[in-house]
């Protein structure tokens, strides 16, 4: 049975079929996050657990069976990846350095995919976030800071033809940390990182004409972010080493 | 006396492709590879034009997509004349050129003026590779196609999706960067976004063809000419949706 199950995993064609349902799945999904907005704009603030305590079945559904498809795709990739390595490995003295660097790239890339796809589930499930509207001394508090915003700043284009264009949005922030006060500035584009947290300039709406540009400041704890911006610019860099070779060798090189 | 404005040089260009085009079907193929790369030419004026339309630089709007897959359709077809293996099959992307081009005539856009969140370099570098990536992906749909129609006996569409899927996921790790500066998450629950990562799945699918015995080439062309379409209705869907009837 477990010899069955664990050949059923490790079969490319269910990942290929995955592959195929998952992208059917995030085609109807986006159909719903496009007809509700609001809904799933939330998705992107709250933990997945608090979000879908909020929501029936009737809009969440898809987000349930996209989990259940991604769950499946992990095991079929991490049985994959396994079956390959164990190959591998035992059959390394028939490799030089170079086409064993090849051949072992492709696991290697999964392995970096398990990261990101792991980064993800820790995202949706772990992140704190915190959003604040930028007013003069406002305060928030975010275990283990408090963030205060003293004013807001915006920098307008010169040139006649851009005139009351922002260039730039910009709050200086008092930050008390465990070890002392700091002052910062944040900009749209440049985020404030302390003891972990990051906090982000965004603006709230769009402006109207006479009226100054409203602000608010995004507070984010998210320990997958690392692994998802990791793993991805490694799967990347594996691509480029591995697929110009792959494709010579195709191509009859 | 006749004067066009710069912003009727993509005219000029879609009038040079169309011209390639009328060459390339009457089997005239120098005259109609020097119309190609003169309304490459033009394609790339007009192009730089929307960057320094607001006299400082805005160089998202140099890489707007439904200007800018001609473009880049015309650079692949351009640089693969140049290869002798592909020379042959190269002039006939002209027509998905001349299809990518009627679109954005039709649907026209706006030069966007600069806010603070764009014109940076990461989302240059996001729009610029991801536009690249959907040319790739319409040029394997392309060879898919001829292929299928007995037009080539090389499954050449096969190096486009590959190299397409690489540089989809490059973009998509340049736009997580600059969506977590920005907007403070490397992924949004959005309709873009959901779609963009379709869009991956897809083409993750179309690779993992190659180590599976059950599908051969002539599916696989299939598979390639079907994300052709599920490309163009994932890049296009913005402009066609949101910008339809709005114009210039």
């Amino acid at each position: 049975m477990l010899k069955f199950l664990w050949k059923f995993l490790g079969d490319v064609n269910l990942t290929i079929w995955l592959l195929l349902a998952i992208t059917l799945n995030l085609v109807i999904g986006s159909r719903y996050a496009k007809q509700f907005r609001e809904i799933f704009n939330q998705l992107n603030y709250l933990r997945f657990q608090d979000w879908v305590a909020k929501h029936t079945l009737a809009e969440s559904w898809w987000v349930w069976l996209l989990l259940f498809l991604l769950v499946l795709f992990a095991l079929n990739t991490a049985v994959c990846t396994t079956d390959r390595l164990f190959l591998l490995v035992k059959r390394r003295k028939e490799y030089g350095f170079t086409p064993f660097v090849l051949a072992i790239a492709p696991s290697l890339m999964h392995l970096c995919f398990l990261v990101v796809i792991a980064g993800h589930a820790i995202s949706l499930f772990s992140v704190q976030v915190r959003q604040m509207p930028v007013t003069p001394n406002a305060v928030m508090t975010f275990p283990p800071l408090s963030i205060t915003a003293r004013d807001q700043r915006s920098v307008y284009w010169s040139e006649p033809k851009l005139a009351g264009v922002a260039r730039q949005h910009s709050v200086p922030l008092v930050v008390t940390t465990p070890a002392g006060t700091v002052s910062d500035e944040v900009a749209i584009l440049e985020p404030v990182f302390r003891d972990g947290v990051s906090i982000h300039l965004d603006t709230a709406g769009k402006a109207k004409p006479g009226e100054a540009q409203r602000l608010k400041l995004i507070v984010k704890h998210d320990p997958g972010l690392y692994p998802i911006l990791i793993g991805n610019a490694l799967i990347c860099l594996l691509m480029l080493l591995y697929f110009p070779s792959v494709l010579k060798n195709r191509n009859g090189g | 006396m006749f004067s066009i404005s710069p912003l009727q040089w993509f005219t000029v260009a879609a009038c040079l492709y169309g011209g390639s085009l009328f060459f390339f079907l009457l089997k005239r193929e120098k005259v109609s590879l020097i119309l190609l790369l003169s309304g490459f030419a033009v394609n790339t004026a007009y192009q730089l034009y929307r960057g320094w339309h607001y006299v400082i630089p805005t160089s998202d709007n140099m890489v707007t997509e439904i200007y800018f897959i001609p473009w880049c359709l015309a650079f692949l077809a351009l640089g693969l004349r140049l290869r002798k293996k592909y020379s042959g099959a190269a002039l006939s992307i002209v027509l998905p050129i001349c299809f990518f081009t009627a679109i954005a005539l039709i649907f026209p856009t706006v030069v966007v003026p600069p806010d603070p969140k764009h014109n940076v370099f990461l989302s240059t570098l996001f729009f610029w590779i991801e536009s690249m990536a959907h040319a790739c992906f319409f040029v394997a749909g392309w060879f898919g196609l001829l292929f299928l129609l007995k037009r080539t006996e090389d499954p050449f569409f096969d190096s486009f999706a590959v190299w397409g899927f690489v540089l989809y996921s490059i973009a998509q790790i340049a736009g997580a960067v600059w969506c977590y500066l920005g907007w403070a998450a490397p992924f949004n629950w959005s309709e873009k976004h959901l779609l963009s990562a379709a869009l991956w799945c897809f083409y993750c699918a179309y690779l993992h063809l190659n180590f599976s015995t059950r599908w051969n080439v002539r599916e696989k062309s299939w598979f390639a000419f079907t994300g052709l379409w599920v490309t163009f209705a994932i890049a296009y869907n913005y402009y066609i949706h949101y910008l339809g009837g709005k114009g210039a």
